[in-house]
């Protein structure tokens, strides 16, 4: 018998949290959100996950909010929309409800989505977002290349350099400088973070729509005992945040490539009797590569870059790939991943890449960046 | 003395001053003007790029000689700008340049008109009119790139640009007719600006269109501004068309100006754009209105990209059933294997998309196939002693097949080259005399190249026998097997043979000409516009999205309310009974035939020289069943469909869309329309056409259909 569900969203929704967004067949599944719902870093993925997991199962999904849409919805300008979906998991939310009920009691199961992708998200090639978080927001099967990042209309692949600019794009509307993505450590990082979402495009499951993308948050702290009483910092990631803050300004920026996929142990060819955290951490070995014999010698050469430049950034990364967590705080000497336990079944790949954004620039200490 | 009056300007004469000119070769121009000419000119106006010393002694004949009418001097000044001045006997009195400019370049323009004699203007004879790129049936048509055969008429014109030209971050024009236009005002600017040319009218190819327009937007500055030039404004369609790009690309501080060289009188286009020179209004109509096709006049349409009458000497051609020949021998063996026949399909050996594929595993696992591998084996008896594959799964299974029926070594490598080989492996190459290569596949023969190139890199042999066998030739032409063939003895010792125990002819189409992959951008376009695309949308782009899969099933787009089909009996061309899939891919191969026909008057070539396109009879008359129509609507390209027998075939299958038994055309119809396979049709068409299709979301798709 099909059994109702409610999931609240706190103001910083942690990966924990989400991890208990599931249902058994048939279930009718209702998420209550307020106005200060909103994912803390490093969730995104993990939502995005949880929802793909809970809309293959439920019979339903409402969202049912405390508090009111605007009552010029059809007209409504990214200012007016609630925070929570303006951000890359709120959007997932939306598309995987069915229904839309407000605090008024308005039903607005046929309009709500329609206005954020229609009037906000195509109108702006893709983007959405307000000055905490920028998010590019593929949709399967029809959007899975947005317009920011195309050269034509085509859903040909973009270029590094398109995807380039719209994270420099991005980072821009978040107050990261006109140089943010300009330096040859950044540029390493978002060549990192174009093979992730170059593998989302072609690792895409055909089994259901959804909602995926690149998502770019923003954390900014003015003193140092904001760290530990900050929601929005997992957990995981204090001792790192306290460490980095003592040396340099406030701050920070986390870009998530967050999908509905496989994962990327499951994708790469396994090696005999291999159990999956070590072949999740083989993917990050220089070399190896899950794609097909074409002679290139840069095959292979995508995940392993990103150690070096996380190093030189003095960044953490975050893995959320299909049941396994994993985190490499490069900031410290002999670093090395560690596994970070999350309750099982949430398929999908997120790789997060978070540092704080200097007045420096990271490939030359005395030159400034433009902030 | 002349006065100064701005309406003296209604019908200046103008004339070009060569570079070193001076006021009393300007004197000389106006005393050789014709009688009637002098007559009409209400005032005389000399145009130069480079400055004119006044000097009174030349003015005062000059001023004799323009009898008191107004004699005004234009000449290119700093800042890109035009100084306009009133010639009078004691000096040069500066005017308001922008009525001047206006007035003098309109007559400058509308004289080098006349003095091309009508070169660029065509006007039919008989019962014949124009299509022009905009789709407006016309009486008319002006070709002004047909203006510019010598460099002064060049230098008159690009004069008028350079304001422009001069204040723009980067320049588009229309058309590449007129491309030296604006290369010869950014030349003698000595201006270095991005600059490019539309493809083709954005009615006809919107997406190349904005291609160019994103490319040169991204080559600006944020605040920059965009110039564009178009030849002649007629309908005013192109320059909305450009101003709707922007729109939908609207960045803050970019300033779009648009002028066009010549205009027609038409408040519409003249309120789109400026416009340099206006020529009389002609007679036209809308494309579903037209009075002209309703007398039995015949429509000539006009290119959309080179913008001529190209199209005038187009000899048609026919798909007949030997160009399917070759193919139904496969055909016949395989038709009813599922899953052998693939299209839209990523390899997963080489990671090559490949819009015609054939699962080889499959393939290889048919009894028949078995059996006729074997007696390709027996064939070759006493000619092998050691088996090579490549390593993948077919080739593999081969191997081992070729193992047993020769009893000699086998090696799996992909390439041969010596430093990948193991030392014993290497050696067991060294012995060899007598080398076979299986294969699943081949298409180009870069593989075969491959391992000869690395045998011979490697000095092993001599080998008495070189021979390359593969399940499945798939050569995009005949003359592509032959020339396998000679690939494989040509400049060898070794005697050598190629053999295959299939073969089919097959386009190697890639991801860039893949009819699915074209269908995936036209149909996520229509879904895009949904909130939540319908389940027939979704479905089919749930498949079109998994390249890694493929299309096994159903290679057409079927709207809502159509079923798939299987072949009727009694076809001409197609056995009865197959699938779709099938049927696809016997057209795919006949057509492929067609395009490679040895008899050039038969062949299905639209490019230089041939220029034969489709002929319309085709699916009006050869092939009246419904699934061939839309399978010939899938397969054949753009250009050959042709301009006019493309338009008639057009016409043709949008009537018979009516007819219940070739509703399966529909969905095909409406792609190969989004795409522009075939000519466009407006809106009121896709409604009549579509609607029944759609019902409630006729609205949505058809802004998707449309969508620039």
């Amino acid at each position: 018998m099909a059994t109702k569900l409610q999931f609240r969203i706190p103001e910083w929704a942690s990966v924990e949290d989400v991890a208990h967004w599931n249902c058994e067949a048939g279930d009718e599944v209702e998420f209550r959100v307020k106005r200060e719902s909103g994912f803390n870093l490093f969730t995104t993925g993990a939502a995005i996950s949880a929802l793909h997991r809970v809309r293959s199962k439920a019979s339903s999904i409402t969202i049912r909010s405390e508090f009111s849409f605007p009552a010029n919805i059809r007209t409504v300008s990214v200012n007016e929309w609630p925070s929570l979906f303006l951000t890359l998991g709120g959007i997932a939310l939306l598309h995987a409800a069915n229904r839309v009920i407000d605090a008024a009691g308005a039903d607005l199961s046929s309009v709500a989505f329609d206005v954020a992708w229609r009037q906000l998200i195509l109108k702006a090639g893709g983007i959405i977002g307000d000055g905490k978080s920028q998010s590019l927001v593929c949709r399967e099967f029809d959007s899975p290349i947005p317009e920011a990042v195309r050269s034509s209309e085509t859903n040909k692949i973009p270029s590094r350099k398109e995807f380039e600019s719209v994270l420099a794009k991005l980072g821009g509307e978040l107050g990261a400088g006109k140089k943010f993505f300009g330096s040859i450590t950044e540029a390493g990082v978002s060549g990192f973070l174009f093979e992730a979402f170059r593998n989302a495009i072609e690792h895409a499951q055909p089994d259901q729509e959804g909602i995926w993308g690149v998502s770019i948050e923003k954390l900014l702290l003015q003193v140092n005992d904001e760290i530990v009483q900050r929601k929005q910092i997992p957990d995981i990631l204090r001792d790192f945040v306290g460490r980095r803050f003592l040396k340099r300004s406030g701050f920070w920026i986390c870009v998530t490539v967050a999908d509905y996929g496989l994962g990327i142990q499951t994708t790469l060819p396994p090696l005999q009797d291999e159990a999956e955290w070590p072949r999740l951490l083989r993917a990050f070995e220089r070399g190896t590569s899950r794609k097909p014999k074409s002679g290139s010698p840069n095959r292979g050469q995508g995940l392993p870059n990103i150690i070096d430049e996380a190093r030189r950034l003095n960044a953490c990364i975050f893995v959320n790939s299909t049941g396994l967590a994993a985190l490499y705080d490069a900031s410290v000497p002999h670093s090395a991943w560690s596994q970070i336990p999350i309750p099982s079944g949430l398929r999908g790949t997120s790789i997060s890449i978070f540092w704080p954004v200097t007045s420096e620039s990271p490939d030359q200490q005395t030159l400034t960046l433009g902030l | 003395m002349s006065q100064w009056n701005a309406n003296a300007l209604e019908s200046p004469r103008a004339f070009y001053l060569r570079e070193g000119s001076s006021l009393a070769d300007a004197g000389e121009k106006i005393s050789r003007l014709a009688a009637d000419e002098f007559r009409v000119a209400s005032a005389f106006a000399f145009i130069s790029k480079t400055p004119i010393v006044f000097d009174a002694t030349s003015a005062v004949p000059l001023l004799q000689y323009a009898a008191g009418k107004p004699v005004v001097l234009l000449v290119a000044d700093k800042g890109f700008s035009i100084k306009t001045d009133l010639i009078t006997q004691t000096g040069l009195a500066q005017l308001e340049s922008e009525l001047v400019i206006a007035k003098v370049r309109n007559a400058d323009l509308l004289q080098l008109l006349h003095e091309d004699a009508g070169a660029c203007v065509f006007e039919p004879y008989g019962n014949y009119h124009f299509v022009t790129p905009s789709l407006t049936h016309t009486t008319r048509f002006m070709r002004i790139g047909d203006l510019l055969h010598d460099l002064e008429t060049l230098d008159r014109l690009a004069f008028w640009l350079r304001p422009h030209v001069g204040k723009a971050n980067a320049i588009l024009v229309d058309n590449w007719s007129i491309a030296s236009l604006i290369l010869r005002a950014l030349q003698l600017e000595r201006l270095d600006l991005p600059f490019d040319c539309l493809p083709e009218h954005p009615t006809h190819n919107s997406a190349g269109c904005r291609t160019v327009v994103e490319r040169l937007l991204s080559r600006i500055p944020a605040a920059g501004k965009l110039v564009a030039f178009v030849s002649i404004s007629g309908s005013g369609k192109l320059v909305q068309h450009l101003k709707d790009l922007l729109a939908e690309r609207t960045r803050a501080g970019l300033c779009f100006e648009c002028w066009s060289i010549f205009g027609y009188e038409n408040k519409k286009a003249r309120e789109l754009s400026g416009c340099f020179a206006l020529v009389p209004q002609r007679e036209t109509y809308t494309n579903d209105d037209c009075k002209l096709c309703a007398q039995g006049s015949v429509a000539i349409p006009i290119d959309p990209a080179a913008y001529h009458l190209k199209s005038l000497h187009e000899p048609v051609v026919f798909l007949s059933k030997p160009h399917a020949e070759p193919a139904k021998p496969f055909i016949d063996r395989y038709r009813d294997t599922p899953g052998l026949f693939l299209v839209h399909h990523d390899d997963r050996n080489d990671g090559r998309h490949h819009a015609f594929d054939l699962d080889m595993v499959t393939l290889i696992s048919h009894p028949e196939f078995a059996e006729r591998l074997v007696s390709q084996f027996k064939s070759l008896e006493g000619e092998v002693d050691l088996v090579v594959a490549p390593n993948h799964e077919p080739g593999k299974m081969l191997a081992a097949e070729a193992g047993k029926a020769f009893h000699c070594p086998i090696i799996i490598h992909d390439t041969l080259e010596r430093a990948a080989l193991s030392p014993a492996d290497a050696q067991v190459i060294a012995n060899a005399r007598k080398l076979l290569i299986v294969d699943d596949v081949v298409n180009s023969g870069s593989r075969l190249k491959r391992y000869i190139q690395s045998l011979r890199e490697g000095q092993y042999g001599p080998f008495d026998a070189f021979n390359y066998l593969v399940a499945v030739a798939r050569p995009s032409s005949p003359q592509n097997l032959a020339a396998l063939s000679k690939l494989l003895t040509a400049g060898h010792t070794w005697k050598g043979a190629f053999y295959s125990v299939e073969q089919i002819i097959l386009p190697t189409w890639s991801k860039d000409q893949c009819p699915w992959c074209l269908e995936f951008d036209f149909i996520s376009r229509i879904a895009r516009e949904f909130s939540r695309p319908p389940q027939w949308l979704s479905q089919r782009l749930a498949k079109l999205r998994d390249r890694n899969a493929g299309i096994a099933d159903e290679p057409l787009l079927l709207l809502p309310g159509v079923t798939s089909v299987v072949m009727g009996e009694e076809s001409p061309i197609c056995p009865g009974g197959v699938s779709s899939m099938v049927a696809t891919f016997l057209l795919a191969s006949a057509l492929q035939s067609h395009r490679y026909d040895n008899d050039p008057k038969k062949q299905l070539h639209p490019g230089f020289p041939v220029g034969n396109v489709m002929s319309p009879e085709n699916v009006s008359n050869r092939y009246t069943e419904g699934l061939i129509r839309a399978i010939l609507l899938r397969l054949v390209r753009r250009a050959e469909w042709g301009q006019a027998p493309g338009i008639e075939t057009r016409d043709f299958l949008l009537k018979e869309l009516r007819q219940a038994n070739q509703k399966t055309i529909a969905g095909e119809l409406l792609f190969a329309l989004g795409r522009g396979a075939l000519p466009p049709i407006s809106t009121g068409t896709f409604t009549s056409a579509f609607a029944e299709f759609f019902e409630g979301d006729l609205e949505v798709v058809k802004s998707g259909f449309f969508k620039t």
